[in-house]
Order: structure tokens, then C-alpha cells, then sequence
């Protein structure tokens, strides 16, 4: 059996195979929201694959917190555990559940298995603890006495230790369910399942006794929600609808697009403000002062430091010298139009200088010229479109490419192997789109694939268009949607499931903004950047969208028409139906 | 009783396999099984009228049973089938154009009823270059299937790679796993395009930021390749929660089947795809028979 490795500091690995040493490391604390998560309060973190759900999770966990706390000897803070439950197991994914006829059974069934889950990560987190073991020594015999009177539980006398011996007693649990389940004869029914208020409260309680968690917060981290099925998820979104926060609260990372439904067991909906607060992880990317560019170079800085390079990205990733030089000149040239529009006006000509500068270097580019280069850590951070994994895919290969040559002396990517990873990583995404999303996609028809490839295409065609016009917002690469109410719903309908897929591709993000009328917030639509260069269009975008029609989109999509090139950047008008994409 | 179960598809390799499989046996009676939502119906429905008609010249009993496999229903559906098996049947399971999840369904049910049951799988003559498969849904676990999961092991995809690099990539995305071993058929079956390498799978894993290991298989052999799964897996069943997928050539699925049944905790996960492509292969080639027992 062969294996493949390769040493590069930028090599993507998904946060659950992470080893908490590197956890610590690699995680930025600052400029996100991850604040929230120490609260008491019910959140949402939402954000597609590689938006850093997981690792804010991981790394607000107990088990990292404790870790670090005792790495950098400091004083262990076991006011808030945070216990981290990954959905994303065969356990969530099995469908048994479905064989039943009874509602009211399937609902117990999978509650069963989530709260096993639940269960299970408390007692493992806790253990890391040699602290909290001792401490709950002296309580092990009364608890264990209690737990087998309210759980009708049989617990391993010899385990180790207290929560050794429940999480002894999960596994078998788990293990003796799931036996019954599966046997031919059963119809995937188990009358001794357990629920959250009889299993997982009455333990939250027992836990408070002991000293040291007297006045803990249990925050529930379950990630990747959208793996769970209905039942849980209703069963979860009951259990966020309890108003005292004091002991627990729920910390729920999910994918925006399938995000879960947010309906109660009991037919009932959980509110926002109300019963939880939604935090995006997918951050407005604008320029190099955004907080996902500040974001963004931390993390490169902390990538670089483990393979001892101490060079500034800016420098690691250097941008053309050439096309620095004609960005300048552009510049100058810009200033000088600006001087004569504003006089002395500093701010108006500082952002005429800023909108236009780079539109003019595109515009006045021959039209036979090569492609531009696309190299500089701000493009590249430009080109992840706000995702982190999507920053780190080029710094990967690009890092790859010169190591093959100079393995032992790597001081920066030369701006030709930027551009030449950034061209061959665009055309590749284009590839893909053209061959057919359809056969990548889950639930994606062919029909769909090349209405999807239809639609980027004109959306790329409107972008280079506007590039080259001069009109007030043309480097304009986010959108909006408008005119909903022109189109017939059953078209509505057809074009929601084309966002829906290529969201779900990450071709697409979503973002909101606040309106421009108090406390209204639109919804922009973000093409993935890495799109750009192998349009030869600017992946640098400017803080401003463009409003398009929604028959305008379904001509693009579905009849294959250019989208009209000109349209109002004002008179931004949202449907609901939208927002809930 | 002799019993022949079938499920015939667009291929050609349906109705001529059905002619060799009637040939070589005697059967008194055949099982066909028919999709609800059948893919490129236009074209199976007259496979199905002349296996239809061969049965009737044949005098032999014919059955034909309608599933809907996006409903949970057809689960039960098949035990009630099943039910009239007798222990003393002989059954044997055509199963070149048969789905892995029909197949899969079929042994468990089988298995409560008779000791073993015949294998016979028609190989194509050719295989077409062009797409495979599209339009795939999410990949399930089969029902009752599922695996028996510890709480505290981290999960180990083990794929039987096939000529689809999608479905491979999807298999990753799906589960996510701490570890993913690919199982790649070698030598070269007609693949002419090269299109299951460990080049193209194992790359594309860890590219997907998963640790990738492959190991070569050949499911043609005398043993379909059982013994290289069933060391896999046995090497790993301590550490892992394993999912197993079978992508690659259909006798795989056997073998698959076959180590569940000595390590019932592995899962097994299948994707349904709502498209092939209707020139997928041409005609008929090698016949492999084998059996299974229970």
C-alpha cells in the first residue's frame, strides 16, 4: 500500500482532522465573530464548506481551550465547556428511521441517537480534565447511583473513571441499538431510547455538583447540522426554543444553502433576535483593510511561520512589478481627471482615483494583448472571494510549484508562477462548469448544467462589458436581483434552484447587506472570483453592486441572451422568495 | 425450485445475458424486477417485453414487480416478494445490469430464506467513453445496512473505484472521512480511456485535503476480489467506522457482500444517479458465475 505526502504549508485539511496542537496555531481569534460563540446565547454559524465553521468550533471547544490554558500555564477557565458534536458521522446519516410508519417513533429514534452523541462528547470532553476527573471522583458512587435509577442504566464497575464509565456505557448503548435495528426482523423501532429532557438535562445537573462546574455553561457545538435529518433537526430547533439559557446553550454550524429548516418538533418556530442570533461566516471581501483580508494574511503569516518563512505575504506573494508600475500610472492619470471634475475636494478625487484607476489599465489594454498577470497577495486574497480554503487552494499549488525546483531556499512565488496557478486554477473551474455540473452535483440535471454554464457566461460578458464602459460603478462584480415581480413564479422557481446549485458548487456566495434604507438588508450574490482571471476580467472588485433583472437572469440562463449591459445601480428592489435561498 | 432474478436495464447485454442465463438452466420460474421511474425507459420496456415473451415459450413462470426506490416502501416491498422463496429453492441472481443496492437487498432478504444463492454477471463487450453517469442524488447507507457505528472512531471511506472520478469525489465530499483507501482495479478491464487510475482517484482524494491510500484489486480474479477487501477491512475494523462503496466492476459487490457478512459493522452506501448515459456499453462479453453462501 503507497502513500502520498507532501510538506506544504498551505495544505488544506479539514478542520476535524486537524491535531489540536495545529488548531491552536493555525486559528486566528481576531476579526471574526467568534466572540459570539463564547456567550450564553443560542447561535447559528453559517457558511459553506471551508468558511471556517468547523475550526471556530474546535477551537472554542473545551478540549482546545483546556489545552492551550495549560501549554501557555494559564489558569483553566471552566466557566464555559464547550462541547463539540460533528454531525457529519454514519451514525447522523443512517435512514433506518424511515422504515418506521409512526411519526411520533421516527422523532424518538433519532432523538435517540442524537442525544447518545450529545451524551458521549460531554463525558469525552470533560475527561481531558485530570482536574474535573479528580473532582468528580468523590461524587462517582452517588452518581452513578442516580443515573442508573433515572437512565435505567447498567454502568461498567471497573471503569476508570466516572466519565469513562459513562461513555462505556453510550458505546454500548449505541452499539446495542443500532444491533436491534438492523436485524431482519425488526422494523427499525427501539423502545429504549433516550430523550434530551430524561438523559442529557438530569446529567447537565449532576455535572453542576461538582465544584469546579458549579456555575459552568455547557455550549452544545453541533456542527454541520445540515447532515442531520428532519426529525433532529426539528428535535434541535425544540430544544433551542427553551428560554433559560443559564446551564446550556446551542452552538449550531451549518452550511447556508440547505441550511435547516427552523420548525420545532411540535410544529413551532424558532426566531431570530428571539431565540437565537445567526452569525455569517462568509465575510464582505472589498479591500486590502476588509476584515477577511486582515483575516486572511494572519492566516498566511501563521502557514509561513510553520515552515520557518518570517517574510511578509505581501512580500512572500509579490505582485507583477510591471503592471504595479501601469497601476501607478493609471493612478496619476485618474488624479488628474478627478483634479479637473472636483478641484480640491481630497475625498472626491481619492475615490474617483479608487473606482477608476484599475478599470482604466483594463480599458485602455489592447484588445489583442495577453490576458493580464494575476499575481500579489491581495489578489490572491481577492480571488478566495471570502472563503478560506479558496485562499489557501492557490497558495498550495503555487508554493507546490516552486518547492519542486528549489526545495531548500524558498523566499517568494515569483509573480509568473502566481499568474500561471491563478490562470490554470480558472480555467479549471470554467472546465469543470462546461463539462457539466450535473455530473458533480447531487440533484443537478444536465438541462440545469448548461443553463448554470449559460448564465456565468453572460454574467461575465456584463462584468467585462461594464469593465470597459465608463459608467459610474465599473468594477461592480457582486449583484442583486430586481424586478422579481416581473417574472412568473414557475421561472422564479426554475432560476432559484440554478442559485441553489451553483451555491452549493461554490461558483456562487451569498452575502447580506444592510439597505440603504434603515434596518432593510438586501442580498447580494457573489461569483466566485477565481472565475475572472480566465476571463482576463479584474478580480479586485469595488464596495457598490449592480441591480439585475430577474428576466434578465432567466434570458441569460435559459434563453442564452447577453444580460443588458447598462442597467440602474440604484432602485435595489428584494423579494422575500430570495432571501430564503 | 430453479429461480432466476433479474433486472434488466437499456443495456444489450440485458436480453442477451437473460438468453445464456436460460440456456445454460432449467429455471421454472423468473423474478424480474422493473424500476417505477425507470432510466431510458424507451428502451428497457422492449428488453422487458422479449424477456417477457422468451419466459412464455419457455413455459416458465414469470413474475414481474414494479419497485419505486425513492420510497422506503420498496423495502418492505421486497421482504414481502422474498416471502415466497422456499428453503429449498435454487436461486441465482443475474446481476450484470442489476443496481448494488437492489443486489445488496436482495442477499439480505435471500439469506433469511435459502443457504446460499447463485451469481452469474455478464461482463459488456466494450464500454462506451463518453460520461457515465449524471443528475446523481446524495449517497444513502443502505437500510439495515448502516454499519454498527462507535461513537468515539473516526470514519474510513473505502471505495472500489469504477471509470466515474465524480462518484468517487462525491463519496469523499459526502462523508468526509478522517481516511479514505481506494481499491483499484488492476489490470486494466476494458478501460481504454485510463479513466479508473490510482493517478486520477488517489490525487483527487488528497487534493479534497483527505489521507489517501490505494491498494490495487482485481475483481475478475477467481475470488472477485474478497480477499483483498476483506484484508482491508479486517486490518482497520479496530480503529475505524468504515463505509464501503462498490463503484468499480459489478463483482465487487459480491465481494462486498460477502465481508459485511463476516464484519456486519462496515456500512454499505450506494448513489443513485438519475441519468447514464444510454450508450454506457455494448454488447455482451465474458460470463462470470460464482455463488454466495449464507
Amino acid at each position: 500500500m503507497k502513500m502520498k505526502e507532501v510538506i506544504n504549508p498551505f495544505e488544506y485539511e479539514a478542520a476535524n482532522n486537524l491535531s489540536e496542537e495545529d488548531i491552536i496555531n493555525y486559528y486566528i481569534e481576531d476579526y471574526n465573530y467568534s466572540r459570539f460563540i463564547r456567550s450564553t446565547k443560542n447561535i447559528f454559524l453559517i457558511g459553506e464548506r471551508g468558511s471556517g465553521k468547523t475550526m471556530t468550533l474546535l477551537y472554542n471547544s473545551f478540549k482546545i481551550q483546556y489545552k492551550s490554558c495549560k501549554d501557555n500555564g494559564m489558569q483553566v477557565d471552566y466557566e464555559k465547556i464547550g462541547v463539540h458534536i460533528p454531525c457529519n458521522t454514519p451514525l447522523f446519516h443512517k435512514k433506518e428511521y424511515k422504515l418506521l410508519s409512526n411519526e411520533h417513533q421516527k422523532y424518538i429514534i433519532c432523538e435517540h441517537f442524537l442525544v447518545l452523541s450529545i451524551l458521549y462528547s460531554i463525558a469525552d470532553t470533560i475527561s481531558v480534565s485530570e482536574e474535573l476527573i479528580e473532582a468528580t471522583e468523590s461524587h462517582r458512587e452517588e452518581f452513578l447511583d442516580e443515573l442508573t435509577y433515572t437512565w435505567d442504566a447498567a454502568f461498567n464497575d471497573k471503569a476508570s473513571n466516572f466519565y469513562e464509565a459513562i461513555k462505556q456505557y453510550v458505546n454500548k448503548e449505541t452499539i446495542d441499538t443500532q444491533k436491534y435495528i438492523n436485524r431482519y426482523d425488526s422494523d427499525a423501532f427501539y423502545a429504549g431510547a433516550l430523550s434530551f429532557s430524561s438523559t442529557i438535562l438530569p446529567f447537565l445537573n449532576i455535572l453542576r455538583r461538582v465544584e469546579l462546574l458549579k456555575s459552568s455553561h455547557f455550549m452544545i457545538m453541533i456542527d454541520d447540522a445540515h447532515d442531520m435529518n428532519e426529525y433532529q433537526i426539528k428535535t434541535l430547533n425544540s430544544w433551542i426554543s427553551f428560554r433559560d439559557h443559564s446551564v446550556f446553550s446551542f452552538k449550531v454550524a451549518t452550511a447556508k444553502i440547505g441550511r435547516p429548516l427552523r420548525t420545532t418538533s411540535t410544529e413551532g418556530v424558532i426566531l431570530e433576535g428571539h431565540d437565537y442570533l445567526t452569525v455569517d461566516m462568509e465575510q464582505e471581501l472589498q479591500n486590502r483593510e476588509s476584515t477577511f483580508s486582515k483575516w486572511a494574511k494572519e492566516i498566511v503569516v501563521k502557514r509561513l511561520q510553520k515552515v520557518n518563512i518570517t517574510i511578509d505575504p505581501e512580500e512572500f506573494f509579490p505582485a507583477n512589478k510591471e503592471q504595479t508600475i501601469q497601476l501607478e500610472e493609471y493612478k496619476e492619470k485618474a488624479r488628474k481627471i478627478a483634479l479637473g471634475k472636483y478641484g480640491d475636494n481630497q475625498k472626491a478625487i481619492g475615490d474617483y482615483v479608487y473606482k477608476y484607476h484599475r478599470a482604466m489599465y483594463f480599458r485602455e489594454r489592447s484588445d489583442k494583448a495577453n490576458k493580464p498577470p494575476y499575481a500579489g497577495f491581495e489578489t490572491i486574497v481577492e480571488c478566495s472571494s471570502g472563503i478560506i480554503r479558496n485562499l489557501l487552494d492557490p497558495c498550495y499549488w503555487m508554493f507546490d510549484n516552486v518547492i519542486k525546483n528549489s526545495p531548500d531556499c524558498i523566499t517568494s512565488i515569483p509573480a509568473a508562477v502566481q499568474n500561471e496557478v491563478i490562470s490554470i486554477r480558472s480555467q479549471r473551474l470554467w472546465d469543470d462548469l462546461e463539462d457539466g455540473l450535473d455530473t458533480r452535483i447531487p440533484n443537478c440535471s444536465a438541462e440545469q448544467a448548461n443553463q448554470i454554464y449559460s448564465l456565468f457566461d453572460k454574467l461575465m460578458i456584463l462584468f467585462s462589458q461594464r469593465l470597459k464602459a465608463d459608467i459610474a460603478e465599473p468594477r461592480a462584480i457582486v449583484f442583486s436581483i430586481s424586478a422579481l415581480e416581473d417574472v412568473e413564479t414557475k421561472q422564479i422557481d426554475e432560476l432559484r434552484a440554478l442559485f441553489e446549485i451553483s451555491m452549493k458548487a461554490q461558483y456562487m456566495y451569498m452575502r447580506r447587506r444592510s439597505g440603504k434604507e434603515k434596518g432593510t438588508q438586501i442580498t447580494l450574490y457573489v461569483p466566485n472570483r477565481m472565475l475572472f482571471p480566465a476571463r482576463g476580467l479584474d478580480v479586485h472588485g469595488q464596495f457598490s453592486h449592480v441591480s439585475i433583472k430577474a428576466g434578465d437572469l432567466c434570458n441569460a440562463a435559459f434563453r442564452n441572451k447577453n444580460i443588458p449591459s447598462f442597467v440602474s445601480e440604484s432602485n435595489v428592489k428584494q423579494l422575500e422568495l430570495f432571501d430564503q435561498l | 425450485m430453479n429461480i432466476l432474478i433479474v433486472y434488466p436495464s437499456w443495456e444489450e447485454r440485458s436480453a442477451l445475458g437473460f438468453d445464456k442465463d436460460i440456456e445454460s438452466t432449467k429455471f421454472d420460474r423468473v423474478i424480474l424486477f422493473e424500476n417505477a421511474a425507470p432510466i431510458n425507459s424507451e428502451k428497457i420496456s422492449p428488453i422487458i417485453a422479449v424477456i417477457e415473451r422468451k419466459c412464455n415459450d419457455s413455459k416458465i413462470n414469470y413474475d414481474k414487480i414494479i419497485l419505486d426506490f425513492n420510497s422506503a416502501s420498496c423495502w418492505g416491498e421486497l421482504k414481502n416478494q422474498m416471502a415466497s422463496i422456499n428453503r429449498d429453492d435454487c436461486i441465482t441472481l443475474d446481476i450484470c445490469t442489476m443496481s448494488r443496492n437492489l443486489i445488496w437487498a436482495l442477499l439480505f432478504f435471500l439469506k433469511e430464506k435459502v443457504s446460499s444463492v447463485e451469481i452469474v454477471y455478464h461482463q459488456p463487450y466494450k464500454y462506451s467513453n463518453e460520461w457515465l453517469s449524471r443528475d446523481a442524488e446524495l449517497p444513502r447507507l443502505l437500510f439495515k445496512h448502516s454499519g454498527i457505528v462507535s461513537i468515539e472512531k473516526q470514519t474510513l471511506l473505502v471505495i472500489i473505484t469504477g471509470f466515474d472520478l465524480e462518484r468517487t469525489k462525491q463519496l469523499v465530499y459526502f462523508y468526509n472521512p478522517s481516511r479514505v483507501i481506494l481499491l483499484i482495479q488492476k489490470p486494466n478491464r476494458l478501460d481504454e480511456n485510463n479513466r479508473n487510475t490510482s493517478k486520477l482517484h488517489a490525487d483527487e482524494c488528497i487534493k479534497m485535503g483527505v489521507k489517501t491510500e490505494y491498494t490495487e484489486i482485481d475483481c475478475y480474479s477467481e475470488d472477485w476480489g474478497y480477499g483483498v477487501i476483506e484484508k482491508v477491512i479486517s486490518e482497520n475494523l479496530k480503529s475505524f467506522n468504515i463505509v464501503v462503496s462498490s463503484l468499480g466492476p459489478k463483482l465487487s459487490a459480491v465481494s462486498v457482500y460477502k465481508t459485511y457478512l463476516k464484519h456486519p459493522e462496515i456500512a454499505l452506501t450506494y448513489i443513485p444517479c438519475r441519468e447514464y448515459n444510454v450508450n454506457y456499453c455494448e454488447g455482451i462479453g465474458n460470463c462470470f458465475e460464482g455463488s454466495i453462501k449464507f
